[in-house]
């Protein structure tokens, strides 16, 4: 179903209302997607070689995981003796919730933050004339083609500076403003009906109203596949963590099971226990947001 | 103080070539329905957004209910609007699209609930409130544009293209119910379309414009029977429009062979005269009124069910269309006559001209 979709949109360009149902004489996705069925056979074929490729290492981590010491370093796939201990012995070597606690706030916190910045911004940049805005877009994108890697030193000494090290506020602030949440919210923006807004403004609302209450609502699609981009690289990253962090206190799970995998380099089954705990949290929330998810990046609409 | 609504010499500029309005005027009566009618890009819709507050005039004045609201805030001029493409908020209920202008100004929530409630009744919605926009029919989602621009009780109702959207079957009857509504509320109301049959229908009165300019503002009956210009009678109506000239009493082709004797001659000129197609009708030599008899060929009859259309070229090479009842003309050589006060005369600007 997703991989029809995904690969009829492959270049769309990211609007509301713009996706047109692939054929305009009526024929629905159904047919679209048995025709595919029927002649894209190779092509699936290919891709499902491609997902098992991906796939392999991450089953084996998570079927490692629960095999006993004795078996670790067998050929076997599966374990022969499914058990917990290695999860057992990670919560007893690390304080695995405290990690938790930390990611959820730190991702939530930048995620939050990047909402209620990029939102107005991209309002602002998508559907107001202001004097520099064309400037100001530009700089925007620019941003978005900076790495990290590029700032991540003039930012650490500044922190360092500041005497900001190894805390939360280190941890989220750098990512607040996310140029790459103001640019996709604002080609969503820019595919909003002009009237919708003029009525807004007719029936009394101001820019900031309109912004939050009429245009927030309409831009669930978008958000939703910011938030997947965001909460993932966010949660995965270790670069910037493992720069600022140098205590466990405000450790989030990445930097804490390696810290974890150094001390216990021995123990196999528990460093596949402990990314197998890093990944679920990623891999529920996935599978509960994917349809909007998928809707995001292609961009279809309900009809109006 | 003058209720409803005077525009006077607005004028609207996009960037230094693009008029869009050039000093139109006119006005509209409390609790009268003016149609704004004319071609796409005529600037109707232009100067309903002026009038709305969404766009700011560069030149002239708009006074709603005697007082000057030409740069006025758009909340503050008792306006409301209703949109072509509904412009329904889509992820708000249909309650909460009707609600919305009411939280915006803040009324008490009890009070909010039991006008939905009314306005759902008066628009027939009362069985949709839980509905979002997208599960709605077309007609449906005007309703609810119209529910939210009447939720606030405005003195002025302000209309763009309402229909145009709606299937053919459809606006007739909307534009039938939106008739009902008009003489059940007596709210003033500015509706802009490009249809003449909604602009004579639901109009009290009809202002037409082309090209940014006013061409003239009157009763439908009056703008029908009389209309100022070329561009209204081929506009509303698609009268027959045929150049010539005028001279020595007869409207002439421009080779100067005689068409048509008139009633009052006029001073020799370029001009050109209109005959309305349901104004033909056979030759018909025991007619009583002064009329004139014009003869051609049928190039084609269109069917129109109680009617045929008969496009018709004249022994001079104008070409007419007539609306006549079925069989009245066969193919081949036709003769029609008009009564000759039902002629129509414009000068060489395209001002009419009283015969």
């Amino acid at each position: 179903m997703t991989t029809g979709t995904q690969s009829h949109h492959a270049t769309g360009v990211l609007s509301p209302g713009r996706a047109e149902p692939p054929d305009a004489s009526g024929r629905g996705w159904g047919s679209v997607l048995r025709r595919a069925a029927a002649s894209d056979i190779p092509r699936h074929i290919l891709l499902a070689l491609g997902a098992i490729v991906m796939l392999a290492p991450f089953a084996w981590m998570v079927f490692s995981s629960f095999k006993p010491d004795d078996e670790v370093y067998s050929s076997n796939l599966l374990p022969r003796h499914p058990t917990f201990d290695a999860y057992q012995r990670v919560f007893d070597t690390v304080p695995m919730g405290r990690y938790f606690l930390n990611s959820v706030a730190v991702t939530g916190l930048i995620f939050l933050g990047q909402v209620l910045l990029a939102v107005p911004a991209a309002y602002a940049l998508a559907r107001m004339r202001f004097r520099g805005s064309k400037l100001a877009l530009g700089l925007v994108l620019f941003a978005t083609m900076l790495p990290m890697q590029v700032v991540a030193v003039p930012l650490y000494l500044l922190f360092a500076k500041a005497g900001l090290l190894d805390n939360r506020l280190s941890m989220i602030s750098p990512f607040l403003a996310s140029a790459f949440g103001v640019f996709l919210l604002r080609q969503f923006f820019l595919g909003i009906p002009q009237n919708v807004l003029d009525a807004a403004r007719l029936d009394g609302a101001s820019n900031w109203t309109t912004v939050w209450r009429i245009v927030l609502p309409m831009a669930r699609p978008a958000l939703t596949a910011f938030a997947v981009f965001s909460i993932v690289s966010h949660w995965n990253d270790y670069f910037w963590p493992s720069l600022v962090l140098s205590s466990d206190n405000a450790a989030t799970v990445p930097y804490g099971i390696s810290a974890f995998a150094n001390s216990e380099s021995n123990d196999f089954a528990a460093q596949m226990a402990a990314a197998t705990l890093a990944v679920l949290p990623l891999v529920v929330g996935f599978l509960l947001a994917q349809r909007h998810f998928v809707r995001g990046l292609v961009l279809s609409n309900t009809p109006d | 103080m003058a209720e409803g609504i005077d525009c006077v010499d607005v004028t609207k500029t996009f960037g230094p070539t693009d008029q869009a309005l050039r000093q139109v005027t006119v006005s509209c009566q409390a609790g009268e329905t003016l149609t704004l009618v004319g071609p796409s890009g005529c600037g109707k819709t232009t100067l309903l957004r002026c009038i709305a507050g969404l766009d700011n005039p560069t030149g002239g004045t708009i006074r709603i209910n005697g007082r000057d609201m030409t740069h006025a805030d758009p909340q503050r001029r008792s306006t409301a609007m209703v949109f072509q493409n509904y412009a329904l908020y889509p992820a708000k209920t249909v309650a909460a699209n009707i609600e919305f202008p009411l939280v915006m100004s803040k009324v008490p929530r009890g009070e909010r609930t039991g006008r939905v409630a009314e306005i759902a009744r008066l628009l027939r919605l009362t069985s949709h409130l839980e509905k979002k926009p997208a599960q709605l029919s077309g007609g449906q989602k005007q309703r609810v544009g119209i529910g939210r621009a009447l939720i606030r009780r405005p003195s002025v109702l302000l209309m763009d293209e309402p229909l145009s959207n709606l299937d053919a079957a459809l606006r007739v009857d909307m534009r039938t119910e939106l008739h009902e509504l008009f003489q059940k509320l007596g709210t003033t109301v500015v509706y802009v379309t490009h249809d003449q049959t909604e602009a004579l229908t639901l109009g009290d009165r009809v202002a037409v414009l082309n090209e940014g300019q006013l061409q003239q503002q009157a009763t439908p009956r009056e703008v029908y029977a009389r209309p100022a210009n070329r561009f209204t009678a081929s506009f509303l109506g698609a009268m027959n429009l045929l150049d010539g000239t005028v001279q020595d009493g007869y409207f002439r082709t421009p080779d100067g062979s005689p068409i048509v004797e008139l009633r009052a001659p006029k001073a020799a000129t370029t001009a050109c005269i209109g005959i309305r197609p349901e104004d033909l009708r056979a030759a018909d030599t025991s007619a009583s009124h002064p009329h004139v008899t014009l003869t051609g060929r049928v190039r084609l009859l269109e069917l129109l069910g109680s009617e045929e259309l008969a496009h018709i070229t004249l022994a001079s090479g104008h070409k007419l269309k007539a609306r006549l009842p079925v069989g009245t003309v066969t193919s081949g050589t036709v003769h029609l006559s008009v009564d000759t006060e039902r002629l129509h005369l414009f000068d060489a600007e395209g001002i009419r001209i009283d015969l």
